[in-house]
């Protein structure tokens, strides 16, 4: 293993000049958990403002329905219908957010391989993925449709059955326009990262097989 | 808690800054970003820390794992600079002195390799034996060693082209 062992011999000698020269103290290390920490916090508020833009225009439309329209039964049914479908959902959603965020690598990482801990990662990952996407599923069409009915309950005389094409086509185009947000968001949150791990654990097993997985961002 | 942790730390530095070196070779920014990232990451998983391992092993399983999965490119802010003053200033040995060309070439080289085969390097370069690497990888003995064989030979493959 010659290109090895040259390798090995520079190395250890680079490995001694590193030691010889560099500390943490505990000022700078705080510095750095502090910066570490905003960060990670950061991406996770990131995250969950894009959510929750999708979330504060649907409890808006929800609160101005129902403060608008006290008398109008069938329009305080559809709100009713909406934050019980929409609130379990959010919550659940959150509650295995902060589960996943919070079982990261720290609580596993000592007694398994690392192969075995990019398999666990993977697992809590297409977990919450699975979730979300069954929420997905369900909410998108029950909002559009809702939020139809309160449009046209509130603005048109007669409400949605008057207006049952024109309906069909908002309903189509907010469950079209929210599903192509959703697609993207899950693009880039989940399917991306879970195929790079799919990867990675392919190449864990087939050490005679190149894979391509060489950039890490 | 805390001083107990960075004795340790400051007597496996060497560690973190191997890890760093054999990811990002000559970019300097994302080297930072992920000495930063392991320290975080050793640190909330210390307390998981039982001692039945080595610590510098312990600290390779948290370094190696956030280079393959938890490490993502960070944006850099303006603000960095603070925080990462003279601390972060991770010798870089590509334009060094010390550094031989032939080292240099042996680390390009390397660079090319995928995250998990990087990982296995470093373990060999750190002298962990075939075993050694198998268990903290979670791959099987033969594996490893087959690995290194195909290892070896990109390498010298990649040095031939360079030459």
């Amino acid at each position: 293993m010659e290109p090895l062992n040259d390798l090995k011999n520079s190395w250890n000698q680079e490995d001694f000049e590193m030691n010889g020269t560099r500390s943490v103290n505990k000022s700078s290390f705080r510095d750095i958990i502090l910066s570490v920490a905003n960060r990670e916090r950061n991406k996770v508020i990131q995250y969950f403002w894009a959510a929750f833009a999708y979330q504060i225009i649907l409890y808006s439309l929800f609160c101005f329905a129902f403060f608008r329209n006290i008398g109008n039964q069938a329009i305080l049914l559809a709100v009713l219908a909406g934050l019980c479908a929409n609130i379990p959902f959010t919550w659940a959603l959150l509650k295995r957010f902060k589960i996943m965020y919070r079982q990261s690598l720290s609580k596993s990482i000592s007694g398994y391989s690392i192969k075995a801990n990019i398999e666990l990662y993977y697992t809590r990952l297409s977990a919450f993925f699975r979730f979300k996407k069954f929420a997905d599923g369900i909410l998108l069409p029950v909002n559009a449709l809702i939020a139809v009915f309160i449009l046209f309950g509130i603005y048109t005389v007669g409400g949605l059955f008057q207006h049952l094409i024109s309906g069909s086509i908002l309903f189509a185009g907010i469950w079209l326009a929210c599903g192509i947000a959703v697609w993207l968001e899950n693009k880039n949150n989940f399917r991306k990262p879970l195929r790079k791990i799919a990867l990675l654990l392919q190449e864990f097993e087939q050490p005679e097989h190149q894979v391509d997985v060489a950039v890490v961002d | 808690m805390e001083d107990e942790f960075l004795l340790f730390l400051n007597e496996n530095l060497g560690v973190i800054h191997r890890i760093c070196r054999i990811y990002f070779p000559d970019r300097p920014e994302e080297r930072e970003d992920l000495y930063q990232e392991i320290l975080y990451q050793a640190w909330k998983s210390y307390p998981g820390f039982r001692g039945d391992a080595k610590f510098s092993t312990w600290l390779y399983k948290i370094g190696l794992n956030t280079a393959i999965v938890h490490f993502r490119k960070i944006k850099r802010r303006p603000d960095r600079s603070d925080v990462t003053d003279g601390l972060l200033e991770i010798p870089d040995s590509s334009g060094s002195a010390n550094g031989s060309d032939h080292a240099e070439t042996l680390m390009q080289a390397v660079k090319t390799l995928s995250p998990v085969d990087k990982a296995i390097v470093s373990l060999y370069l750190e002298d962990y034996s075939y075993e050694e690497i198998a268990q903290t990888m979670g791959i099987s003995r033969s594996n490893v060693s087959v690995r290194l064989v195909r290892i070896k030979n990109q390498i010298a493959q990649k040095i031939k082209n360079e030459l």
